[in-house]
């Protein structure tokens, strides 16, 4: 925790490092160093070998090649347990904090060194840990209870604990430690992200720090210096000031930027509203909530955390109760509204908790892309691989998913091709009629967010009605038709972007 | 935006009304308190079917066969934390009863070793313990499955140990009452439950070790991921299971006075519905010995009220069922997710 | 033994499936409706003794008949364990028969419903079995044909009556008492119970049976359900009706730690070695008082015995009288004072074999036949 003394020597540096899995090198040669002080960007599309990388930093994986020296000293890392003892604390992209735990144990747990302070022949100290974690969490400016539990805290707050987590991890007497900030803010709403960055930067601190992540803009707010990675290699080492976002993409995948201006259509107000909602309210969670959206049009719904929009969504596809209120779909008015029905009826959902609701992790990505609506892979109760194969193929040929391996289980697929995989679940119904994404591109790379966007666009000029919880408010701006700003669970105003053009802070003023 | 909303919840929460404290002690102690309440109810009940339930006598009694259960179900509650299950209970209560009673002054007569039979049944016990976890973390056998073997792998110890010849009865009468004499007002066999359930309850919350448990039952990769010793922790909690069972097993036969190698038979599927009436999650990571401790009570008040209600015995194990069912929904209607098994 | 003991049930289950399967199917080509009839070869023999399980005293002594018996008849001899199990039991037994060797054998049937499959199979293979205990009424031997030599057993009803008298006279002929049965739906258990209550009904109308609870012949069950009753009646209770005597070693346990020992008195059946050690340790100051003598040996020997003199052609079955194919043999009323009369059995059980060859299975002392059965569950009218 000490700031470095040795100014000289690098917190961390790379040697050729290099790993395989069968015949595909995950990792060829990866060499850098990184000084005290330093915070580091690294960027690159998924399957670009970020994440091989970070476990091998870990000590998750062991290279088959090459050296890594912390502090000067060369160490080999046989387990995650001799990388925190070396003073390596990670923030990871997915939430890893045991939620039945407090958030003190979560800090002390960090690794069998740090919380020896804390423990006497095995016995805790529960005075202690709590003071401990006080004054970690005082370190980088946070004011949480270290005796709240944390699955009562919010996404930020959990975030909070993994960083002062991440910061606890015992660095050598003279030496500085590394903290590694694996996709911290892609779960996060933007202002909450602004949140973070303030703590981000009081991480120098610590030591140098790695930040991974897929949105260049904060890349290039955050860092001094920024890793391209890609097909395993180190592509680019280069100072922020140095670059410009649209080279940094260009690096990361190849090509430029397909981005496009979205040209939008206005409303033919005769003609009936794919889904229309009138007054709908759940009790706690939203009320009152009127809006409709047409066959080809896509309304973003913008809120902070607790507007209701996710709840709303939910209770859209039928998996949350509706208090009172009406859902019309193509005029007519539906009642009973269950998953079921829902599908049956044309709407499609693509749940931001992937990995929990959107795939089943076990069966092949073929065989989930086919399990909505199975297409002309099922002739009545019956399904027919061949048809399925080649169902799926298609689909992953034009949402270029990789690896480009339908039979492959969907759940070893990175995030953003399983997302794709998601999307083309729905897509693959001629019936849709209204697509509800609850944000999509959350914790995808800008390539496959591109895809996945285009996809969304196709979909909807292909006369689907989409709603769309976007992630950040140039995501809604971008790609709505239409934007509705929730608050509290009321909608507090709406913006036909045909004619109307607000700015990213008309938005914020209605959110909070 | 968020920040202020996060401040205005906080402040809420800080400036809490007393209803609200009140409301927060209900929704952390949901399951104590559902489960307290459906043991009142049943007293209830079952006093008005039959007014000697409620008898200084009957109530002795029912905390005497209480005990060994709640001994069993302290085990079962550390194996299921982690979200493993122990089936091999009776196979390693029989083995280290017969061993305890065979070192013991009995009726086959050998020499009686005194303490060392204590230490040699339950070291056994603790010995079956290791190697069920040993090929569980190592192997990579499910713990069922693992157990389920070490299960027969007990029962065929003490059928050995039993040989052919007569049933070994205790000799030394000061021990063969041992477990309904009282102490505190209580009979010994349950006041032994209640001390390893308390020192099991330190464990958890006051070791290292406990929340090591408690944080591989939540999420095992998490625990490696922080440099936790997962298999050590695994490995660990089936000697203590095992250790447990071991105590069990002296503890039945010193109950009964004597030994067979079905001594245990039953008991395991006692303990493990009450552990999991106590609110302890078969998924791992969620519970408490408190529960465990009024889900064994809950349910030997059930069977035993159900003989003093004068239920035929032909109905009886239905009943007793469908009002195990009825205080499952009650107790767990809140926590149903825990119900679920992951692995 | 020793082997067969480290290896775990479910294996062994596996390698006798294994064996069972094989036989089912080499099985089909040899089965012929009738049977073998045609007198065998004693070198051809080989004697089977099969039993619950091997640490019950009864089934001890089940094996060690068959083994006496088998030496004076110097024929091989293989233990069947059912491990408590239908499963076991049956696959076990087709294993056996797989080998091809003609079977003289004995069963003690786990459950009622397995017989007709053993007779059958026995039957199919060529051997001769005797049934003890358990068969479905209607499963009558002269309907199978010569190979279900018989089926035998000791009247429960003249046990239950036996010991409910011993124990109505103990407690002065009036008072509560208490019944704990064995598995509910066991006809041993359930004729025992009925032949106590007949005779309760019929000579002791004071004494009032307060509650009756099986207890699965488990020892535990029976201690944990004898705790209840005493919480339930208390100082009613003046004696503890028990089907045998492993549950009377847990009920006198229960009894024991409620300090009522010495007020209360027992009665069950079987006369296990425990219950002898306790009745001359005068446990409790005589609380023991009335028990049934029959030995597991006797069963064991006079059964195989039958299907052994019917496999040599020395009996025919078809010829045999009724009471001779599904019979009942005496049980003796014992009082603590009479035990020394009986165990003299015990001591020369090679003497009471070598009895039994020369008098023949139907009349040795002390278990001659005594009438035929299935024995019918009187309906009580009270």
């Amino acid at each position: 925790m000490t700031p470095s003394t040795k100014s000289g020597v690098p917190v961390i540096a790379l040697t050729n490092i290099e790993k395989s899995f069968g015949s595909n090198k995950a990792v060829k040669g990866i060499s850098f160093s990184i000084n005290p002080g330093e915070v580091v960007g690294l960027i690159g599309e998924n399957g670009a070998g970020k994440s091989t990388l970070l476990k091998i930093l870990t000590g998750m994986y062991q290279p088959d090649a090459g050296s890594i020296e912390v502090n000067g000293k060369v160490v080999k890392f046989k387990n995650p347990r001799d990388s925190i003892s070396a003073g390596i604390g990670v923030v990871h992209q997915e939430q890893s904090l045991f939620t039945n735990l407090t958030v003190a144990e979560n800090i002390a747990m960090n690794s069998g060194k740090g919380s020896s302070a804390s423990t006497k022949f095995g016995i805790y100290r529960w005075s202690q840990i709590y003071q401990a974690a006080k004054v970690t969490l005082e370190a980088i400016g946070s004011k949480l209870d270290p005796k709240a539990v944390v699955n009562q805290l919010g996404f930020v707050d959990r975030q909070m604990v993994e960083i002062a987590r991440a910061v606890s991890a015992d660095a050598g007497a003279d030496g500085s430690s590394l903290v590694i900030l694996d996709e911290p803010t892609s779960v996060l709403e933007k202002h909450e992200t602004e949140v973070l960055e303030k703590e981000i930067r009081k991480l120098k601190n610590f030591g140098a720090v790695i930040f991974v992540s897929h949105r260049l803009d904060e890349i290039m707010r955050n860092c001094e210096r920024i890793l391209v990675m890609r097909d395993g290699e180190l592509v680019a080492d280069r100072k922020t000031s140095e670059v410009t976002e649209k080279q940094l993409f260009k690096l990361m995948i190849g090509h430029d930027s397909r981005a496009e201006a979205s040209s939008r259509k206005s409303i033919d107000s005769k003609e009936t509203a794919a889904i229309e909602v009138n007054s709908l309210s759940r009790k706690g969670k939203f009320s009152n909530v009127s809006f409709s959206v047409h066959s080809g049009r896509l309304t973003a719904i913008v809120g902070a955390t607790g507007s209701g929009r996710e709840e709303l969504a939910r209770a859209l596809f039928g998996a949350e109760k509706i208090d009172s209120g009406s859902v019309l779909l193509d005029g007519k008015q539906i009642n009973n509204w269950r998953i079921p029905k829902a599908v049956k009826s044309g709407i499609g959902y693509v749940p931001s908790e992937r990995k929990i609701e959107g795939i089943i992790g076990g069966f092949t990505a073929s065989e989930n892309l086919t399990l909505t609506h199975p297409g002309k892979s099922a002739l009545g109760p019956f399904l027919i691989p061949r048809a399925r194969k080649k169902i799926a193929q298609d689909w992953f040929n034009a949402l270029d998913v990789r690896p480009n391996d339908i039979s492959q289980e969907l759940g070893r697929f990175s995030g953003g091709n399983q997302q794709k995989v998601v999307m083309a679940k729905w897509l693959n119904s001629p019936e849709l009629r209204v697509l509800i994404l609850d944000h999509p591109l959350r914790g995808l790379d800008p390539g496959a967010a591109e895809t996945v966007n285009a996809e969304i666009k196709r979909a909807c000029k292909e006369g689907a009605a989409v709603i769309l919880l976007a992630d950040t408010l140039e995501e809604a701006l971008e790609m709505g038709d239409q934007v509705l700003v929730m608050r509290d669970g009321e909608v507090t105003s709406s913006y036909d972007l045909a004619k109307q053009n607000p700015s990213t802070l008309d938005l914020l003023e209605r959110m909070v | 935006m968020a920040s202020t909303a996060n401040a205005k919840s906080m402040n809420r929460a800080a400036t809490g009304q007393p209803t609200s404290v009140v409301a927060s002690f209900i929704k952390r102690n949901v399951e104590v308190i559902s489960i307290s309440a459906s043991i009142f109810v049943l007293a209830i009940i079952f006093s008005i079917l039959n007014p000697r339930f409620a008898s200084v006598e009957n109530l002795e009694n029912i905390l005497n066969q209480a005990g060994l259960p709640l001994i069993i179900a302290v085990g079962a509650t550390f194996v299921i934390l982690i979200g493993s299950i122990d089936l091999s209970v009776e196979g390693v209560m029989s083995a280290a009863g017969m061993t305890f009673v065979l070192m013991t002054a009995n009726s086959r007569g050998g020499t009686d070793y005194g303490f060392w039979a204590y230490v040699v049944a339950i070291g056994l016990a603790a010995a079956l313990g290791f190697f069920s976890g040993v090929l569980f973390t190592k192997v990579k056998v499910p713990s069922f499955i693992v157990t389920l073997g070490m299960w027969y792998v007990g029962l065929g110890v003490a059928t050995v140990l039993f040989g052919t010849d007569t049933m070994p009865f205790l000799t030394n009468d000061d021990l063969s009452t041992w477990a309904s004499q009282q102490n505190l007002g209580m009979p010994n066999n349950f006041l032994l439950g209640l001390i390893v359930a308390i020192l099991g309850a330190l464990f958890l919350r006051f070791t290292s070790f406990g929340r090591v448990t408690l944080a591989v039952g939540n999420n095992e990769e998490i625990a490696r991921g922080n440099g936790l010793k997962v298999n050590r922790n695994k490995v660990t909690v089936f000697v203590i299971a095992g250790a447990i069972s071991g105590i069990a097993g002296i503890v039945a036969t010193i109950q009964l006075g004597a030994v067979n190698p079905t001594i245990a038979a039953g008991n395991l599927f006692i303990a493990l519905p009450a552990v999991v009436i106590g609110g302890t999650s078969l998924a791992g990571g969620k519970g408490s010995m408190l529960g465990t401790v009024l889900g064994v009570i809950l349910l030997t008040t059930l069977t035993n009220g159900l003989t003093l209600a004068d239920v035929s015995p032909n109905f009886k194990t239905a009943v007793s069922g469908g009002i195990l069912i009825l205080a499952i929904v009650i107790t767990a209607w809140s926590q149903r997710d825990r119900l679920r098994i992951s692995k | 033994m020793s082997l067969k003991s480290i290896l775990t049930k479910p294996v062994r289950m596996i390698a006798a499936l294994t064996l069972a399967s094989s036989l089912a199917l080499s099985g089909c080509t040899s089965t012929t409706g009738e049977g073998s009839t045609a007198p065998l070869k004693k070198e051809d023999l080989v004697m089977v003794v099969s039993v619950i399980n091997t640490t019950n005293p009864y089934f001890a002594a089940n094996i060690l008949g068959a083994q006496v018996l088998a030496k004076k008849l110097d024929i091989p001899l293989e233990i069947v364990d059912s491990q408590g199990s239908s499963q076991v039991e049956i696959s076990k037994i087709q294993a056996i028969l797989a080998k091809g060797k003609k079977v003289v054998m004995f069963v003690n049937t786990v459950a009622s419903s397995d017989a007709p499959t053993i007779v059958n199979d026995v039957k199919a293979a060529g051997g001769f079995v005797t049934i003890w205990w358990n068969k479905p009424d209607e499963l009558n031997p002269a309907d199978i044909g010569n190979n279900f030599v018989a089926f035998q057993k000791h009247s429960g009803l003249e046990s239950g009556a036996c010991t409910a008298s011993a124990l109505s006279d103990a407690i002065g002929k009036k008072g509560g008492i208490i019944a704990l049965p064995g598995v509910q739906d066991s006809t041993t258990s359930a004729t025992r119970v009925a032949g106590m209550y007949q005779e309760l009904d019929a000579n002791y109308p004071d004494v009032t049976v307060l509650d009756e609870i099986p207890s699965n012949w488990d020892p535990q069950l029976a201690y944990k359900n004898s705790k209840d009753l005493i919480a339930k009646h208390g100082d009613k209770i003046k004696g503890v009706w028990t089907a045998d005597d492993g549950m009377q070693i847990g009920a006198m346990q229960a009894f024991k730690e409620a300090g009522m020992l010495e007020k209360v008195k027992f009665v069950s059946d079987g006369l296990y070695p425990e219950t002898v050690a306790a009745i001359k340790s005068n446990e409790g100051n005589g609380a023991i008082v009335g028990e049934t003598f029959h030995r597991g040996y006797m069963a064991s020997a006079i059964g195989l015995y039958t299907a052994y003199l019917a496999a040599i052609g020395e009996i025919d079955p078809s010829t045999l009288p009724a009471e001779k194919r599904d019979s009942l043999f005496a049980i003796s009323c014992v009082t603590p004072d009479k035990i020394d009369e009986y165990l003299q059995w015990d001591n020369d059980v090679e003497g009471w074999v070598d009895t039994l060859i020369e008098n023949g299975p139907w009349d040795t002392a002390p278990v001659p036949l005594v009438g035929a059965g299935p024995e019918k569950i009187p309906a009580r009218n009270k």
